[in-house]
């Protein structure tokens, strides 16, 4: 993908804050 | 990049996750990105977003699409750029797959429809229980509002659903919302109990619309207000998620759910052994004869192996702990509470002794300071 460098700085700090250890509910935490 | 699995039919998909600025004007005392902390500020245009996402969409680097944001000026701005994403997503593009965004306190109507009419899930942030805590907490936001926001996106997603009943064909590029809308809790960064927090949740879930609850852990971020509060043990993030579990598969009421004298979820204890202890007089029950209902309520026993048991005991006999391990009964919890044909397995006492361990005398000893909170955006 050709992005500018700017693009990519701007796109990993907002990718960056945007991680997550999970999306869904974590899955088999009750039985 | 993030894999996720959509409702409970066990599909994985992975997403692209992204905020599409963390410029915000709000100054919530425990976010990383409020007004007054100091960090480097930046947005992507909605072409951007759309260009990069699309170009990792086609290299097979994601399948689906994660958007949140930080709340620049006036909240209905950034809500049109987020509805520009999306038009120019499913409109221009094409785009069928799946689109997950939060939607932004004090939206307009109209935004929180059309954002609701593309996206496969709307979520909405409601952070704590009640009003009082989360105006100590973030004074700009207001629970009666993303209450209102909450209802008006509800109504459009129940329409979708009772439409699909009806037999209306699925639009994926009009999904309306119909991955079920989703909501979040900062745990731990107020006084709120697991009780208050799990009795908004009940009432929430009492009409149709919502898929599920996050529970997001309290963590003191460097150059906030909270940065000296003491960190909420992820146990009692995950002793949340697995009570709203049982609420929403597993039959439970309110009313089955246990909680200690702060009207917290006890940490050492699951809550489903919790529930049992206390409800002595329903066990052991007996694998051969008990209700899909009754085996539920057996520690060790999921909805899948609940269902697994009811089938295959129809036309075969269930002999020993064997038997039920093959079906997916985890033996070690569920032992105590069962009998095969009236012969006990185990003694529950093992499941007592569980008590004797306090809950997480280690939690608070050390105070660790963070940049960032993995969970802020759920």
């Amino acid at each position: 993908m050709r992005v500018s460098t700017d693009l990519q700085t701007r796109l990993k700090l907002l990718v960056d804050l945007a991680v997550d250890d999970h999306d869904g509910p974590p899955q088999r935490l009750s039985t | 990049m993030r894999d996720v699995r959509l409702g409970a039919s066990n599909v994985h998909t992975s997403l692209l996750r992204v905020l599409m600025t963390n410029a915000c004007s709000f100054n919530c005392h425990y976010c990383p990105m409020r007004r007054d902390r100091e960090m480097p500020r930046t947005l992507l245009k909605p072409g951007e977003l759309v260009r990069v996402f699309l170009a990792a969409h086609r290299r097979g680097w994601c399948e689906g699409l994660f958007i949140t944001t930080g709340i620049p000026g006036r909240p209905a701005n950034v809500m049109d750029d987020l509805i520009q994403v999306l038009e120019l997503l499913r409109l221009k593009h094409g785009f069928r797959g799946y689109i997950h965004v939060k939607a932004v306190p004090g939206a307009e109507q109209a935004q929180l429809e059309r954002l609701t009419q593309l996206a496969s899930r709307v979520s909405l942030n409601l952070e704590t229980p009640c009003g009082q805590t989360l105006a100590q907490i973030a004074p700009e936001k207001s629970l009666d509002v993303s209450l209102a926001s909450l209802e008006h996106i509800r109504s459009r997603v129940r329409r979708e659903w009772e439409e699909a009943a009806d037999g209306k064909p699925r639009d994926a590029l009009r999904p309306n919302g119909a991955s079920g809308m989703t909501m979040q809790f900062v745990v731990g960064a107020t006084p709120d109990s697991d009780r208050a927090i799990l009795g908004r949740v009940t009432e929430l879930y009492a009409r149709p619309g919502i898929h599920h609850t996050h529970f997001s852990a309290f963590r003191p971020i460097r150059d906030t207000p909270l940065e000296a509060a003491p960190e909420t043990p992820v146990g009692r993030e995950r002793r949340l998620y697995q009570t709203d579990y049982l609420l929403r598969r597993y039959g439970f009421a309110p009313g089955d759910v246990v909680f200690d004298a702060e009207g917290n979820l006890p940490l050492g204890l699951d809550p489903k052994v919790a529930a049992a202890l206390t409800r002595p007089e329903r066990f052991p029950v007996d694998v051969r004869t008990a209700s899909r209902e009754e085996l539920l309520r057996v520690p060790g026993i999921g909805p899948a192996t609940a269902r697994r048991i009811v089938t295959e005991r129809a036309g075969t006999v269930l002999r020993d702990l064997r038997d039920l391990r093959r079906l997916g009964v985890v033996t070690t919890r569920a032992a105590g509470f069962l009998t095969i044909g009236g012969r006990r397995c185990a003694d529950v006492r093992w499941a007592e002794q569980m008590l004797f361990w306090g809950p997480d005398d280690d939690v608070g000893r050390y105070h660790a300071v963070y940049e960032v909170s993995p969970g802020t955006f759920r």
